[in-house]
């Protein structure tokens, strides 16, 4: 007989490969590089890897191209640009939210909550646009917890001009 | 569609034609169904009996001739009694016992009789080495699948995140560690990879069960059955080379 690769599993491993219903959660140590790998790759790529925000893929190529900025800005390079376009910030902030809750996503939680403020402080800071409802104290609040967060040390900057911001505003 | 039967060819409409009078259609069925079930009754006699691989299969041979050919065994198969597969299963069991009682003076398997007529979990033996033969076609069929379409990134994530994982019980690997040694470009890149592998898993799980048993919407109800028999199953000793 030849070997068989699920020779020595018990039923109980058997059983989890029936269904693999079993989340495995990526390691929590991880999220700081993952954060920090998410944010220098590719843009619009990864933004047409999922589902709900593929479809408005083709329209930024359009719109990134007549600004002239490369089909292949990184994440991090579209949030500190001095003009980024709105509606790429806009989708960055879809894409963050769908992936906070997505179980097979390493950027579960805390990484895709630091993308999805800074697309928000992005907005303020390049276009000078408000992206959420959330009330400028939590913003401040949330703004303060996204920049000490593992990964995000880069994004301190953004942060910080977008907390200016906001202190401008509420004064 | 002209040439699309009515209904898919089924197991048990196999085993009908198994246990027909009509000679040709009868052995072509047999044929079938024994291509189909061999390898899990042999690693069965394996698990079950602790045979090594040539009285495995002495004993198998045995019993396709005697029960299956000559007594027409499939024939007596009754769908309102049960799975087809716990039905040969049993039928094989009950044939190596006697086989067992009837050489007792034979040192060779004397040796093995007190371990089949004790066995507890039989049932569960009968299901986990089913399992254990299907798994095994669906996690080869997955790599091939992956090799041939020149998707073996697809595959080593898969592997890495949820087989290993499951294999040897232990941690899954850090996306970290993960995205160095197969060099991917991002966590949604990952992550993606990750989907696309536990669809195409589930995929070739539910056509294998497809092809040998059951009606399509009755695939996941077996799914259900095997689990819940399986991840009940209290832990037993099995064999774990086979020579």
């Amino acid at each position: 007989m030849d070997s068989m690769i699920t020779e020595k599993l018990s039923p109980n491993q058997l059983a989890q490969l029936l269904t693999l219903d079993e989340k495995t959660p990526w390691v929590e140590s991880d999220t700081g590089q993952v954060l920090r790998c998410q944010l220098h790759a590719a843009l619009l790529p990864d933004l047409e890897a999922v589902s709900e925000t593929a479809l408005a893929v083709p329209a930024l190529r359009q719109k990134l191209a007549a600004r002239r900025i490369p089909l292949d800005q990184s994440l991090f390079g579209h949030l500190i640009s001095p003009a980024p376009v709105l509606e790429v910030l806009q989708l960055i902030k879809q894409f963050a939210r769908l992936v906070r809750d997505d179980m097979t996503s390493p950027l579960r939680g805390g990484p895709a909550t630091v993308i999805y403020y800074a697309a928000i402080a992005a907005a303020r800071v390049g276009c000078g646009c408000r992206i959420s409802q959330v009330p400028d104290d939590q913003l401040r609040e949330r703004f303060a917890w996204a920049k000490c967060q593992k990964g995000a040390e880069r994004l301190s900057g953004l942060f910080a001009a977008a907390t200016a911001q906001l202190s401008t505003s509420t004064s | 569609m002209e040439n699309t039967p009515l209904f898919p060819v089924t197991h048990w409409s196999l085993v009908q034609r198994a246990g027909a009078a009509d000679e040709a259609a009868r052995r072509a069925a047999l044929q079938s169904l024994l291509e189909r079930y061999c390898r899990a009754l042999n690693y069965f006699l394996f698990v079950t009996f602790g045979l090594k691989r040539d009285e495995a299969e002495e004993i198998l041979q045995s019993f396709i001739m005697d029960q299956v050919l000559i007594r027409q065994l499939v024939a007596r198969a009754d769908k309102t009694k049960g799975r087809f597969r716990t039905f040969l299963m049993t039928s094989l069991r009950n044939y190596t016992i006697s086989k067992f009682r009837a050489a007792k003076d034979e040192p060779s398997w004397s040796d093995f009789s007190s371990v089949a007529e004790e066995e507890p979990n039989s049932d569960v033996l009968i299901q986990a080495s089913w399992v254990r033969t299907l798994l095994n076609t669906v996690v080869n069929a997955m790599k091939e699948e992956c090799q041939a379409s020149g998707r073996d990134d697809i595959w080593q994530v898969f592997e890495e995140r949820v087989l290993l994982p499951i294999f040897s019980q232990a941690l899954p690997p850090s996306y970290e560690d993960l995205t160095r040694r197969l060099r991917l470009s991002s966590p949604t890149q990952a992550a993606n990879l990750l989907i696309t592998g536990k669809r195409m898993y589930a995929r070739l799980l539910r056509t294998a069960i497809g092809e040998y048993e059951l009606e399509p919407q009755e695939i996941d109800s077996e799914i259900k059955d095997l689990w819940k028999i399986l991840s009940e199953a209290p832990a037993f000793q099995e064999p774990t080379t086979m020579e």
